[in-house]
């Protein structure tokens, strides 16, 4: 079966090759043959046989390895294949040719990073992804968590359109109630860092994520939610190089989701009535200038948003020798985010200067240093009185502008009469700019026009970070590497804020200055010390590590602020400081340095036998200072255990026919535990006194206020941190020599003991405490399969992922009841989320929607009497616990917001100096749900207009507007659920590289010149502005959708450039 | 060979280096702005800091609200028979309906808000006794002991004291907290002692603290600053209303007795008497105890929110008891622009006070008649204010609007209202407080919470000598109520029917009133059934209207003219007898507290526990 599939395969294969072959296979002067064949003797199908120096004469082996081809006299070939070594002869005079290609180490014995050090690919026994360099290449994100989104399976990586916005990831699902208990570990070179953003995708070498519990154990009570390893690049050996890349993104938005003018007057007519809307437009429409007809039609994204540029610069230099590797590299990002002006930017410049370098055959010393510098400004979204809501419902009957007072609202034109009169109110700014004062709409109360909300503020937000590590690597004996590495984390960053009194409308305005600062300086350092020992006995080989780790993190940030109606000494720009306010403004302040500290020692055993099976223990012991655990609770200990088993090893496989389609077949499994200490912090389990928290007058008609303190809550001196144990299966293979590679993964991990508030007797004086307990569940399976091939000059690769999860809360602790948010409870939205046993983790807790009702729904009451329950026309909301009234009651699931499923594609294609790459990217199974109805002219999508049941569309399956409009319980049913599934092709990006000869003559190695449609194409059923931003990370509001700021399409013009 | 030396040298260094940085120490960092507990309670300043956050604790839970409700305050009020729960319509303001209606069961929100409130309170009380007594866990020595810390253990021994006769009172047989219990602690089983031992106790601990000689005593009637905190004189109202409802008629004489003889309460003239509940009376003579509110920049001057904190979240409570401004045809002048007419005057018993007190200044602090409401008031929409009657008549500025307003007879309640201006109908023209503060909006609420005032410490001492030796006494203090409400009606003898009635009009809206119908009916003094259920109050809920807004009306767009239309509440709300006279334990509580079972009409519940809960 396989065997023909094969045939079928390279059938094909030979097909395609002729076809781009066929044309240069003439006015050749020599014909030669050969067979090639790997070490056993078997045939290799589809290497690719070239003419070196000229690679358009080639052929490529057929099932039974073998090639014929005309060649120039003179000419050497080379032949190669994937998975194998390349060989190169002179053909002189022979014409018949045997190859025998040997299996290129370089693929098969690839390393991977772990912890505190490296191991060969077909030993891990743990399961860890990699991401390379080549897959980090050329994108448009400039932040090496976004760079990994859809590359490898079990990882979901959430991004959020705005710039300099950094993306969050979690490996194997979900498992916290808590939010700061979701993310990875990340470690840099061997330094632990908060983000990852900072780094520039092209400054990386590798990225890998241990995603099971053996891999992360070494890192123990920080690696419950996996660990994220990034390598940056080093100097080769023997190249010296300077490389320039640039880009320009031309950044747009084009999804138009909102309803237009005609469109939004239908709805408020079936809303509303007709006579409302005449009456409201006999009031407030007129004739504008700005419009084409005068007639007012304003989509408010057009107005919110307009095509940007943005750019980004890239200098490396690298070099080595068998002394030394050196690399260094200068990146300039500089974006403009697609909202109009430059209130939503993201300046950044990085320096990343990596050297090593052998003293002594025994002695390595090095250091990797990276040094940013930042900058963000950024406009409201996500929210309650965002920018970005205020985009979705802002009415198309209002204009931008008001051209002159005289287009007021009345309210505001009050204001402003008798601001410019000079009367005795604040002193309001009317917010525009050249082309007019920014409208705000008179048919509503809202807050205003999201133009005048990203302009009420002037805000800065930057600094700068230097990330490093030192090494020393001592190799005193043959087999032993002793590392000490100093790591270390410099950052400060400092914030300015200033509002001057604004009015935009009754509710959106400002009667006060306020001006806030806050200066923030950090410094970290971890000392490390570890030995790796490896040594062979016989067959048997061993690797021992063991180790120490301090980490100590500081931290002192100092911020004022002052607010009033008239605070400074003057309100020129070069006066809006703290250090300008008048004398007695009064003054806030805070600052209070924190520090936290922790300590570790870890080891680890390695041993495997005849490359056929392997086993690996680890064990970490993890103490954290005691802002997180009491001193009798701070040791935790976490041990591991993983095998694998080469089943392509044994004899009796390479014997079988299943080596003739295997390559390499390996199975895997693992058992860890490991902790999550983020959940833990500020002495939670402490006895302690709060000072001066309460306050009482006793004074009925006098000042004087009495302080009050008292114990800070019932502590809790048993916290540790959550458990997670993880089981994992997995298979790895390599088939048809080395083209397909595969890996299918299975897990069950299982985290325990959750930080949670559970109720104490309220007679004891508190509430409740916090206790750890209850159990979730992440379970599942991951599939990558790759297949790469080079068919002469066409080269070709294809990898997917799939990633299958099972989340459910499985249990609370004794005392704990579900936790239910309203996090919409802003805008009346009744829809919940919760965090309850047999669900997933904070899932949607809503109504059902069971359709209109066709006629009057009655019931009988106890007093015998018939009650209408839904009017005919009215929404039917399940009434699930049958008391003919809708309430919590009849809250259920209705949907989870975590993706069950989660895929990525790569396809690479590249033809003599040509490339193609497409990555796309997708999540399925989770739901949104928009919060973005309000009663009153508001906006919002077409789709409701379309999908309601009115006489243009009598067969909506939404009731008629009218019968909704403010009903926040059918707001949050299934009605207003949506799929967030989508599918993103997040690059298609074309390639061309000039040939060598050409480059050479001007001493340039390469040139590449690319263009790239990056985000350009979405493939979702969603309505609104972007399912994949939609969404938020913050953990119990997910799914909700307030308008957030989307993914912008890019269009980008690059050029690689190496010397 | 020096060369191999130093490979060997080098990593000896590093392992020596590595063993050393392994010191535990460097992960014991201190918590910064707290003070360990091992180290407090131990000075004078230490138990002020405890006592103030016990006041502060008080106002907080007790004195304070959730949401829109103070939960002591919906309860005992919303329960009696002469206060109606109204609003926009009946689905409006439920959650203190279920209250009026005796439709709440054991989950109720409110319910549990109440229970924990009176709880945390007395936790912040044993704070101070426990730890500066040997009244704890051990009988362990406090770690400093003073005059002060005398006073302060005396004044959270009444504290305490109070905070359980409320808690005995409303649910019968609740746990008795008399010292701070651990963590690892579960509080006493509930059912061990009766509410009789608990009244008891009560009034032990009063007496212990009034003996103690270090409780602060109020220095004459002008002296404000000791009625914000526990006194002698609160001491004794506790003890004498506690031994009042446990029909101890001679040990209530004594205290309340005592309380009078001091001589050092009074009841304020009967045209100020309205100040009583608004912030011009906050601290009067008549004043025993209420927590105290004031807007002390100090606190509110650092950011608009510390309103929250300094007015304990009463804003909105302004705003349920303001008149529902939505339904009314412009804001009346004394009214915040926000109201939601949350609180109705019951329509008979307006009837009945209004046959009795007439104009009495005392009924119209506690409610004004159609014509007042229409025509005395000075209304903001109003161009007429200044105009002769006929005028107001068909003025479009005042009166209600389409729909009238749910819940309320002809009668128009402001005596718990916050007022944005004092009402010239009250003031006479005198110039007042409002109860807002400005700056934190009309709908502020700087009134104190109502606690206890002399009339009631009164007619307690009045009803404790009913058939004794003391019946002249009792008679004096009667009278002394009946002369100062400005009724006209002053009894001759002393009867319980005249206690009962007076009581009735001068505590009205005062958490007083479910309290004594349930002690009274104990005593067979009354019928709760005929007053819940036969007299139909729940099945007759009416709905004023005003004709100048109701198409089809003689007066419509004419003349105002009020009329009143009723409706029956759907559902049972049946007062159960045996049940209803005590509130359940919060299902939640009982989740947590093993220990604590239900009592009287309600221990059904203690079997009837879904299996799930079973471990």
């Amino acid at each position: 079966m396989t065997r023909q599939f094969f045939a079928k395969m390279a059938a094909a294969v030979m097909i395609i090759a002729a076809g781009l072959l066929g044309t240069v296979a003439t006015a050749q002067n020599r014909a030669i043959s050969g067979t090639v064949v790997d070490e056993s003797g078997a045939p290799i199908v589809g290497a690719a046989v070239v003419v070196v120096g000229n690679t358009s004469i080639g052929a490529v082996t057929d099932v039974n390895g073998v090639f014929r081809l005309n060649v120039p006299a003179g000419a050497n070939i080379n032949v190669s294949c994937i998975g194998y070594a390349d060989q190169t002869i002179a053909v002189g005079n022979q014409t018949n040719f045997r190859f025998v290609l040997v299996e290129d180490t370089e693929f098969i014995d690839e390393t991977v990073v772990i912890g505190y050090g490296v191991q060969r690919k077909s030993d891990l026994s743990g399961a860890v992804s990699s991401v390379r360099e080549e897959s980090l290449k050329n994108l448009s994100t400039v932040d090496a968590a976004a760079a990994i989104q859809g590359k490898v399976s079990g990882v979901h990586v959430m991004t959020n359109g705005a710039p300099g916005e950094g993306a969050s990831i979690r490996v194997r699902g979900y498992s916290s109630n808590s939010s700061s208990g979701l993310g990875p570990l990340y470690i840099v070179d061997g330094l632990q860092v908060s983000s990852i953003q900072y780094i520039d995708p092209s400054m990386i070498e590798s990225i890998e994520i241990l995603k099971d519990a053996a891999s992360a154990a070494i890192y123990g009570a920080q690696a419950g939610n996996g660990v994220v390893l990034v390598t940056t690049k080093s100097g080769k050996e023997g190249t010296a190089s300077v490389t320039y890349t640039a880009k320009a993104s031309l950044q747009t938005f084009t999804r138009r989701p909102l309803m237009n003018r005609d469109e939004f007057l239908r709805y408020k007519t079936y809303e509303l009535g007709e006579a409302n809307v005449k009456e409201n437009l006999q009031r407030f429409d007129y004739s504008h200038p700005y419009y084409e007809g005068g007639v007012i039609d304003q989509d408010w994204i057009d107005a919110y948003f307009e095509p940007t540029w943005s750019q980004q610069h890239s200098l490396n230099f690298s070099g080595g020798n068998k002394n030394g590797h050196f690399f260094t590299s200068l990146n300039w990002v500089n974006q403009d985010g697609v909202v109009r002006g430059d209130k939503d930017v993201y300046k950044r410049l990085t320096a990343q200067v990596n050297a090593d370098y052998n003293l002594f055959k025994w002695l390595q010393v090095g250091s990797n240093n990276s040094i940013e510098k930042w900058s963000t400004k950024s406009v409201s979204q996500r929210g309650y009185g965002s920018a970005f809501e205020s985009v979705l419902m802002m009415d198309p009957l209002t204009p931008v502008y008001w051209t002159k007072p005289e287009e007021m609202s009345v309210e505001v034109k009050n204001m402003y009469d008798q601001v410019m009169r000079g009367d005795d109110v604040p002193a309001y700014r009317f917010i525009g700019d050249e082309k007019g004062f920014f409208a705000n709409t008179k048919y509503a109360d809202t807050e205003g026009s999201p133009l005048a909300k990203r302009d009420q503020t002037e805000g800065t937000n930057g600094g700068f970070n230097i990330n490093g590590t030192m090494f020393a690597n001592l190799m005193p004996i043959k087999g032993l590497t002793i590392t000490s590495r100093l790591g270390y984390r410099l950052n400060m960053s400092s914030s300015h804020s200033y509002t001057a009194p604004y009015y935009i409308g009754g509710r959106g305005s400002n009667a006060n200055y306020s001006i806030s600062a806050s200066a923030n300086t950090g410094w970290y350092y971890q000392w490390e010390n570890f030995a790796n020992y490896l040594f062979s006995l016989g067959k048997h080989n061993f690797t021992v590590m063991g180790g120490m780790s301090y980490r100590e993190s500081n931290s002192d940030n100092v911020s004022g602020n002052a607010s009033g109606a008239d605070i400074l000494q003057d309100y020129s720009d070069n006066f809006l400081y703290l250090d300008y306010l008048k004398s007695d403004v009064t003054k806030g302040t805070s600052n209070a340095p924190s520090k936290s500290a922790s300590l570790a020692y870890y080891g680890r055993l390695i041993w495997s036998y005849d490359n056929r099976y392997g086993l690996q223990t680890n064990f970490r012991a993890d103490a954290f200072d005691s802002s997180k655990l009491s001193p009798e609770n701070r040791w935790g200990y976490f041990p591991s255990v993983s095998g694998f088993w080469n089943v392509s090893n044994e004899a009796f496989f390479k014997n079988s026919a299943l080596s003739n389609v295997f390559d390499f077949l390996k199975l895997r499994a693992s058992w860890g535990r490991n902790g999550n200490i983020a959940v833990l912090g500020g002495y939670r389990y402490a006895s302690t006194i709060s000072i001066g928290n309460t306050w009482y007058q006793y004074g009925v008609d006098h000042f004087g206020t009495a302080y009050g303190s008292a114990p800070s809550g019932l502590p809790n001196s048993n916290l540790h941190w959550e458990i997670s144990e993880q089981t994992d299966l997995g298979l790895d293979f390599r088939a048809f020599n080395n083209r397909l590679t595969g890996q299918f993964e299975f897990y069950n991990k299982v985290t325990k003991d959750l930080l949670f508030s559970i109720s104490v007797p309220p007679e004891l004086g508190v509430s409740s405490t916090m206790a750890n307990g209850g159990n979730v569940l992440n379970r599942g399976w991951e599939f990558e399969l790759g297949w790469r091939d080079q068919i002469g000059d066409f080269g070709y690769s294809i990898n997917g992922n799939f990633t299958l999860l099972h989340n459910e809360v499985l249990s609370l602790p004794d005392g704990a009841s579900p936790e239910y948010q309203t996090p919409a409870s802003s805008t009346n939205y009744q829809i919940r989320t919760a965090f309850e046993p047999g669900y997933p983790i904070w899932y949607f807790n809503g109504f059902i929607y069971d359709g209109i009702a066709e006629k009057d729904i009655t019931y009988v009451d106890k007093e015998g009497k018939t009650q209408v329950m839904v009017a005919e026309g009215f929404p039917i909301i399940r009434d699930l616990n049958d008391d003919h009234e809708i309430g919590t009651g009849d809250m259920t699931y209705i949907g989870q917001t975590t993706p069950k499923f989660t895929y990525g594609i790569n396809i690479n294609l590249n033809w003599k100096g040509f490339d193609m790459a497409m990555f796309g990217s997708g999540i399925g199974g989770n739901s949104i749900l928009p919060v973005t109805h309000r009663t009153g002219y508001k906006n919002n999508f077409k789709w409701y207009l379309e999908n309601s049941r009115t006489p243009e569309n009598p067969n909506g399956h939404l009731p008629n507007p009218a019968n909704v409009d403010g009903d926040y319980v059918y707001w949050s049913s299934t009605a207003n659920l949506f799929k967030g599934d989508f599918f993103r092709i997040k690059q298609l990006q074309f390639g061309y590289t000039l040939p060598a000869k050409i480059t050479r003559k001007v001493a340039i190695s390469n040139l590449r010149f690319y263009v790239s449609l990056d985000d350009y194409f979405t493939f979702t059923s969603y309505p609104g502005l972007d399912p994949e931003t939609a969404s938020t990370n913050n953990t119990n509001g997910a799914g909700l959708d307030w308008g957030s700021y989307p993914t912008m399409k890019k269009l980008i013009l690059g050029v690689n450039l190496t010397f | 060979m020096l060369y191999d030396m130093k490979k060997i040298i080098i990593p000896i260094l590093t392992v020596i280096a590595l063993a050393t940085v392994s010191c535990e120490k460097l992960l014991d960092i201190p918590q910064k702005g707290v003070v360990s507990t091992i180290e407090f309670y131990a000075s004078d300043a230490d138990a002020e800091a405890a006592l103030a956050n016990m006041y502060a604790q008080y106002a907080e839970n007790v004195g304070g609200t959730e949401g829109i409700d103070n939960p002591q305050q919906v309860i005992l009020n919303y329960a009696s028979d002469d206060i109606y729960s109204a609003g926009k319509d009946y689905t409006d303001h439920d959650a203190f309906r279920i209250f009026d209606e005796f439709q709440y069961d054991e989950a109720s929100a409110t319910l549990k808000s109440c229970y924990q409130r009176y709880y945390y309170s007395i936790y912040h009380a044993n704070l101070v006794i426990s730890n500066f007594t040997t009244e704890n866990r051990n009988g362990t020595e406090p770690k400093w002991t003073s005059a002060v810390t005398e006073r302060c253990v005396a004044e959270a021994r009444v504290m305490r004291a109070y905070l359980t006769m409320m808690t005995a009172l409303i649910w019968n047989q609740p746990p008795v907290m008399d010292r701070v219990y651990e963590g690892d602690e579960m509080p006493p089983v509930n059912t061990d002692k009766t509410q009789e031992e608990i009244l008891q106790w009560v009034i032990d601990e009063c007496q212990k603290a009034i003996a103690s000689g270090k409780l602060p005593k109020r220095n004459g009637q002008t002296d404000k600053d000791n009625t914000s905190r526990m006194n002698v004189g609160f001491a004794q109202f506790i003890a004498g209303k506690a031994a009042v409802f446990k029909n101890d008629m001679a040990t209530a004489r004594k205290y309340l007795g005592d309380l009078i003889a001091s001589n050092d309460y009074a009841l304020i003239p009967g045209e100020e008497y309205w100040t009583n509940f608004h912030v011009s009376g906050d601290g009067n003579a008549e004043k025993i105890f209420e927590p105290n509110f004031i807007n002390d920049p100090a606190i509110t001057a650092a950011s608009p929110w510390a309103r929250y904190g300094c007015m304990r979240d009463r804003w909105m409570v302004a705003n349920v008891f303001n008149w529902r401004t939505k339904s009314l045809l412009s804001v009346p002048d004394q009214s915040n622009s926000d109201g939601w007419g949350g609180g109705a005057i019951q329509e008979d018993f307006a009837d009945k006070f209004y046959k009795h007190d007439g104009d009495s200044p005392r009924r119209k602090a506690c409610f004004i008649t159609e014509d007042e409401f229409l025509y005395e008031m000075e209304w903001q929409g109003s161009t007429l204010n200044g105009a002769s009657l006929d005028e107001k008549k068909s003025d479009p500025g005042r009166g209600l609007a389409v729909g009238g307003l749910f819940g309320r007879g002809k009668y128009f309640e402001w005596k718990m209202m916050s007022y944005l201006r004092p009402p010239k109908i009250l003031t006479g023209g005198k110039e007042y407080p409002g109860d807002n503060v400005p700056q934190f909006g009309d709908n502020s609420n700087e009134k104190n919470f109502m606690v206890a005032r002399y009339a009631e410490a009164l007619l307690l001492y009045a009803e404790a000598c009913i058939g004794s030796g003391e019946e002249s006494k009792g008679l004096a203090a009667l009278q002394e109520v009946q002369r100062r409400s400005g009724s006209g009606k002053i009894s001759s003898s002393l009867t319980f029917d005249a206690v009962m009635e007076e009581k009735q009009y001068e505590m009205w809206f005062e958490s007083c009133r479910f309290l004594d119908l349930v002690r009274w009916s104990k005593l067979g003094k009354v019928n709760l059934d005929q007053i819940y259920n036969k007299s139909g109050i729940h099945k007759n809920v009416p709905t004023v209207h005003d004709e100048f807004s109701e198409e089809g009306q003689g007066g419509y767009k004419k003349y105002h003219k009020l009329y009143v239309t009723h409706s029956s509440v759907p559902g049972n709300s049946d007062f159960v007898v045996g049940k209803h006279e005590y509130l359940p334990f919060p299902r939640d509580v009982k989740t947590s507290n093993k220990n604590l079972s239900d009592v009287g009409g309600w221990a059904y519940l203690n079997t009837a526990a879904p299996a799930e809960d079973a471990e």
